[in-house]
């Protein structure tokens, strides 16, 4: 070995070493943390045997031969619950329909009717309620990565069903999520959504299950507006705009796929064509959209930038013109993460 | 290590775009490129090189004995290079998904953060594409798509 390549090995080694040393010493990112979590919930501290290291496993309803009807419940902006009776049907194959049953407005005591406008709403958005609000399970990695998993103790009957509680917290203090899943066919039940602290932002639980269901002349959901993934600079003439580059996301997000929301096909001008990238972090879903040339011309790319955010109760949003783009970030994740999010396609 | 002066003076217009950043904190990850582009091989110091050559000899001297803990070694520096690609790997995005340690999150959400001018508004006064997507996304709001 010559004198040359001495410090480059050494540095090398010191790198590894440090690599290994922080990993170990750092419980957000460590599997130390995840043993840990998954023994302790699997309610047996000592013992912890290999089989404890597999997350469990959960069927999304959509994915299966079903009709369910569901509570769907979600804080508004006020900070009061709504709730919406909504009934899932799914063909196990792919197809699904998500039909809205009945309301009940914040402060009304009882279920109603619903509106018609709420009925043409679910009608248009069936789609993206069941893909992008309800949860679905990620990969592993990213949920052992993400979150502290718990299995509390017991069973709860829903709908008839003895299932088991999961509880899964944020290792970054974003909230926690726990899910029901029914214990014989591993299908998930219901979900209660829980901010930073500790607040229910929207849940969803299942009151009866069809698991035989007949659906005779049933009319399946289909895409409110034609929907393509978007593989780059390829589909720019079809989108008719450049889009932003997402250089920031909240801890534990990455990006999932990146699609194309063809609206002008179907709306005209009047709703731009979108570009969505979906990110996600195991179990839910950030929306970062945005929109092409509209007018909007904001400052200079190291100037300060409006960034205009609500936060709706179960959701939050960022919204604002970054450059000629106009961009919206939407999700559950804390309103600062996601305007940092918003503020990064401006690099 | 050899000089390089003329990286002492910036273009002016690149200077002048880094001072309109204020009080800006460049990520970590910029000051380690920067120094792993300059960086070049460089003569061990004598004083080093003494204090590890006899190990460095001891290693490098054949013995037929510790064929086996060298063909171990070697496997071990792969299996350690094997699980840092693997680590490394793991959730790793493509092109330009965000990917940066959490640690290294809160400095860079704040220098974000600190670009933006934060303005709170009622949901009858989002866009409304922000109240289709929010609604796509279960919020209780009525609207087109």
């Amino acid at each position: 070995m010559s004198r040359l390549h001495l410090l480059p090995a050494l540095a090398l080694t010191l790198g590894l070493g440090a690599c290994f040393g922080s990993g170990s010493a750092t419980t957000e990112n460590s599997f130390d943390g995840d043993t840990r979590a998954l023994s302790s919930g699997a309610g047996s501290v000592s013992g912890a045997s290999g089989s404890e290291l597999l997350l469990p496993g959960f069927v999304s309803p959509e994915e299966m031969k079903l009709r369910a009807e569901r509570h769907y419940q979600v804080r508004n902006s006020e900070g009061e619950l709504e709730v919406f009776l909504e009934t899932l049907s799914a063909d196990g194959q792919g197809n699904f329909r998500l039909d809205l049953d009945g309301h009940q407005p914040a402060g009304a005591s009882v279920m109603h009717q619903p509106s018609l406008d709420w009925e043409a709403t679910y009608e248009r958005r069936q789609r993206y309620l069941v893909n992008f609000r309800d949860l679905h399970r990620g990969e592993d990695e990213r949920i052992r990565r993400n979150y502290v998993w718990e299995t509390l103790p017991g069973t709860i009957l829903v709908a008839g069903r003895s299932c088991v509680t999961h509880r899964a917290t944020s290792r970054y203090g974003y909230g926690k999520i726990e899910l029901v899943v029914d214990e014989q066919l591993d299908l998930l039940m219901g979900w209660s959504v829980f901010d930073e602290v500790g607040q229910l932002m929207s849940s969803i639980e299942t009151v009866s299950i069809d698991l035989a269901p007949v659906f005779g002349s049933i009319t399946w959901s289909v895409q409110a507006a034609p929907e393509q993934p978007y593989r780059g600079a390829i589909d720019v003439p079809a989108l008719g705009f450049q889009p932003l580059q997402v250089h920031y996301a909240p801890a534990g997000y990455f990006s999932l796929e990146q699609k194309m929301l063809l609206t002008e096909q179907v709306f005209g001008t009047d709703v731009p064509n979108l570009h969505v990238e979906v990110l996600d972090d195991g179990l839910q879903v950030i929306l970062v959209a945005q929109q092409g040339d509209n007018g909007y011309v904001s400052g200079h790319l190291l100037d300060k930038v409006l960034v205009q955010f609500a936060d709706l109760g179960g959701v939050r949003v960022a919204e604002g013109p970054i450059g000629s783009h106009r961009v919206y970030v939407v999700g559950s994740a804390p309103l600062e993460e996601l305007q940092a999010t918003w503020i990064s396609t401006g690099d | 290590m050899e000089n390089h002066p003329e990286l002492d003076r910036l273009p002016e217009s690149l200077e002048a775009s880094l001072r309109q950043l204020g009080g800006v904190r460049a990520p970590d990850e910029l000051w380690q490129r920067v120094a792993l582009g300059i960086s070049e091989p460089v003569e061990a110091p004598e004083e080093l090189w003494r204090r590890v050559e006899p190990e460095v000899q001891a290693v490098a001297r054949p013995r037929p004995i510790l064929v086996f803990r060298r063909v171990a070694a070697a496997a071990a520096v792969v299996a350690v290079f094997a699980l840092g690609f693997l680590l490394s790997g793991r959730d790793k995005p493509v092109s330009s998904q965000p990917a940066f340690a959490y640690y290294e999150r809160t400095e860079l959400r704040d220098a974000y953060l600190s670009r933006a001018i934060p303005m709170e508004v009622q949901e009858n006064q989002l866009s409304p594409a922000a109240r289709m997507l929010a609604g796509s996304k279960g919020a209780a709001l009525e609207g087109q798509l």
